[in-house]
């Protein structure tokens, strides 16, 4: 059931970057890059890229993405990343991280990436680039994407702005992202309800916890049933 | 224990004061964690405290409730000019979809704190939204959502005594402690609530978990109301209110998960924050100088017989956590060891600091704990400016530019502990820790049994062990960068190691995957020294239910100023 509330509504950074890194967990990325790949939907969010509308179909691309892994070709002064067919949001980071590594011990803070799948998606590094204290610039060199970074990030940041106002979304679509996002959550089944609280009964009748008089009268079928029903 | 103490030096007191914080991996083991107890600096002392200082008042603006408990009130509280609402939705409560856990679906109140007034529209779209919760959506000035349930001991019992025009019956109140207990506070962005750091610099909820605390305050407001409305309702022109001292003695009652497992994971800069605010506290206080007739050994001599009378007459069962018998007898001992201080000491001189060497290892460390939370009385100011400093801001942030051999330092500095446990056994991985989808309650069991749960638990110390073992196959002036290109899978615990070194207190020294491991310490970790929870029980080592704002004073001392500063560990009422 949706009440008649504001539409669009303002989804809040926290439950952005829950929804997101659940998606990202259920399409398969592995847990060490997931905060990334979240982070760089939060931002192609905010930042009006693909967005909460092209999330789902990034994160299909996503997961469809070559196996190779990206490789870094060294010249004199460049220094290019061949993505090897990579999603941008598998890579942005990486490359952004380059950067910075090149333009703190004093060289150049300049990276050029080919070889990507959706590369107007690197223009979230230009957000993630704030929280190093940095501002990054991507340009489209026809074909290579080129990641420039350099000093001062902004006072007022993405992420402070998304903090303070959220990012505006279309009610339906949120829940229908955040019901999507569900498949990250385990089924609720009669043994996992007895993964916590202070009174299990087990599928074979056994209770186990303690029978405390403060909680005589709770519901004990919710324990005990097949299925719970719950407002999702 | 390690303390470095320089008797001879000159140094500043900030400077001894830095020398006496303690080793973190002394402290930082999850029993010695689950040891710690509250204090001024948790943050529902530290909001009373704030109150009391800035004389908040509380005003009931509406209260329209039935004979069944069903309607709604609004509550106006004034924080030194700030104002803020308190929005209740009272219920019929019902047994069906009734439970303490997470998964439940039916609650006796719900409430939300709102910045500003509000208007009949706001009231109403509380009632709308609330009860949906995860389809539900918060006010753009909403702070917290929060329900609450009744006891299911003293509820029923209490408002009938009042009815018949008599005080209810004092053992089981004082054993219950609570006529209503929290069962859900959701704030920061869930549900689109304000999130916290996004709030004004003078906003009076700016320190970390103030508006969870206040909403805790206000709960225990309503029940006071909502007991005394149905009294009225049965007992006619006959019903009695409770007495003022029942009132200060009741709290709200409170119960708490696994879910605090993973507030700890994400919150690591907070809780560095935190205990380091409590062991500057209390070095602070241990360089407290003593003078005859200054007051404060009769101070702390004070509050150390409030707190044995408080366990003495505790009468929870504690399962793995010390049971307050013991606990009582060894602040009788502290008690004797700072009498005889007392007695020995020259003016001028600072006996605490060798009195606390002394005490530990003699004595069970949540007594030794319980001491050192009164010590943190002795320098009140000092306490409450580092609770207010405690805002973090968790973004983890790397450096891309480390080498690679610095990180290792970093991981064999900070992380010595993670190799030093058994990280290979089967017992050692038997568990995961994942949410289910049904009301995304936080559960932990053996693998086989949730076979297709993603792990959302922070296996540390694996993970520190194993990026150390492929940093070390890389050259060491390599950059951070150029190894997570080629090892992407170690992207987040490398920015976690580096955003977080050099701070002590920032995560437990603790392998959570394992059999071994007890979740109610951690538990009790938040509970305890930073929520401010008193008589934490546990059961099956994985869940807690206390009591929060025992002995807090009412709204009318708050008003009045005349708060009592001590009234933490409340004496029993009397009939």
């Amino acid at each position: 059931m949706e009440a008649p509330f504001i539409d669009p509504m303002n989804a809040s950074l926290r439950e952005i970057r829950m929804v997101i890194e659940r998606l990202v967990q259920w399409k398969g990325v592995e847990p060490g890059m997931i905060f990334s790949v979240t982070d760089c939907g939060l931002y192609s969010a905010a930042l009006g890229l693909s967005g909460f509308e092209g999330l789902e179909a990034q994160l299909d691309k996503l997961s469809a993405a070559p196996g190779a892994m990206p490789v870094i070709i060294d010249g004199e002064d460049t220094l290019v990343v061949d993505a090897r067919g990579k999603h941008a949001w598998l890579i942005a980071e990486a490359v952004l991280d380059l950067a910075i590594d090149g333009h703190r011990r004093g060289g150049s803070g300049t990276v050029s990436v080919i070889n990507t799948s959706e590369p107007a998606e690197l223009a979230v590094v230009s957000a993630i680039a704030q929280k190093h204290g940095l501002s990054a610039r991507v340009a489209d060199k026809g074909g290579r994407m080129e990641i420039a970074v350099s000093a001062g990030g902004a006072d007022n940041s993405v992420l402070d702005r998304v903090r303070r106002e959220g990012v505006p979304v279309r009610r339906d679509l949120w829940f229908h992202l955040f019901k999507l996002s569900s498949n990250a959550l385990a089924e609720d089944t009669v043994i996992s309800r007895t993964h916590t609280g202070t009174f299990v009964i087990h599928p074979d009748g056994r209770v186990e916890g303690d029978d405390h008089p403060e909680f005589g009268q709770d519901d004990l079928s919710m324990l005990t049933a097949e299925k719970l029903e719950y407002r999702r | 224990m390690n303390m470095v103490i320089d008797r001879r030096s000159k140094d500043s007191g900030a400077l001894r004061s830095v020398s006496l914080l303690r080793d973190p991996a002394a402290i930082m083991r999850p029993e010695r964690l689950a040891a710690m107890q509250p204090s001024r600096i948790s943050a529902s002392r530290f909001i009373i405290s704030r109150a009391a200082k800035g004389r908040w008042t509380i005003t009931c603006k509406h209260f329209k409730l039935d004979a069944l408990a069903r309607g709604t009130a609004v509550y106006e509280i004034d924080a030194g000019g700030w104002i803020l609402s308190f929005v209740v939705h009272s219920f019929e409560p019902k047994n069906e979809g009734r439970t303490g856990r997470i998964i439940g679906t039916a609650w006796d109140m719900m409430g939300s704190l709102i910045d500003g007034p509000v208007t009949q529209h706001d009231v109403d779209l509380v009632g709308q939204e609330m009860p949906l919760l995860y389809h539900g959506r918060a006010s753009p000035r909403t702070l917290i959502w929060c329900r609450s349930n009744r006891s299911g001991r003293i509820f029923d019992t209490t408002i009938q005594a009042l009815a018949e025009g008599r005080q209810p019956e004092i053992g089981p109140l004082n054993e219950a402690g609570y006529v209503m207990r929290n069962t859900g506070l959701d704030g920061n962005g869930t549900f689109g609530t304000r999130s916290f750091l996004a709030l004004e610099p003078n906003h009076p909820l700016r320190p970390s978990l103030s508006a969870q605390m206040l909403t805790a305050y206000m709960m225990r407001v309503f029940a006071t109301d909502l007991v005394h409305h149905l009294a009225r309702e049965a007992g006619g022109a006959k019903a009695v209110e409770l007495r003022p001292d029942i009132l200060r003695y009741l709290g709200i009652g409170n119960g708490s998960a696994l879910g605090l497992m993973f507030y700890v994971n994400n919150h690591p800069m907070l809780v560095d924050r935190w205990l380091r605010a409590r062991e500057r506290a209390i070095a602070q206080a241990k360089l407290s100088a003593f003078a005859p007739g200054d007051g404060k050994l009769d101070l702390l001599l004070k509050l150390i017989d409030k707190a044995i009378a408080y366990r003495r007459n505790d009468r929870t069962i504690y399962k793995d956590l010390t049971p307050s018998s013991t606990i009582a007898d060894d602040l009788a001992g502290i008690r004797k060891d700072l009498e005889l201080m007392g007695r020995r000491i020259a003016a001028g001189a600072l006996p605490l600091v060798d009195l606390s060497t002394a005490i530990e290892g003699r004595y069970v460390a949540d007594a030794v704990e319980t001491f050192y939370s009164i010590l943190i009385e002795l320098v009140p100011d000092f306490a409450d400016e580092l609770v207010e400093t405690l805002v973090a801001d968790e973004e983890l942030v790397g450096r891309p530019e480390m080498s690679v051999a610095r990180l290792r330092e970093i991981i064999r500095t900070d992380y010595a502990w993670a190799f030093a446990m058994d990280l290979q056994s089967e017992r050692a991985q038997r568990f995961i820790w994942y949410k289910s989808a049904n009301a995304e309650e936080p559960r932990r069991g053996i693998r086989a049994e949730a076979p297709d749960a993603f792990n959302l638990g922070l296996d540390l110390p694996r993970l520190a062990v194993a990026l150390d073992a492929d940093l070390a196959e890389v050259p060491a002036t390599e950059s951070v960068a150029r190894f997570l290109f080629r090892h992407p899978h170690y992207r987040r615990i490398a920015a976690r190691i580096q955003a977080l070194a050099g701070l002590p207190y920032h995560s437990p020294h603790a392998d959570i995957m394992s059999e071994d491991f007890i979740p109610a310490h951690i538990t009790r970790l938040l509970n305890g020294p930073i929520h401010g929870l008193e008589k934490t029980e546990d059961t099956m080592g994985r869940v807690l239910r206390g009591v929060l704002l025992q002995g807090a004073p009412l709204p009318q001392d708050l008003a009045d100023g005349t708060a009592d500063p001590y009234w933490y560990h409340p004496a029993p009422v009397e009939a």
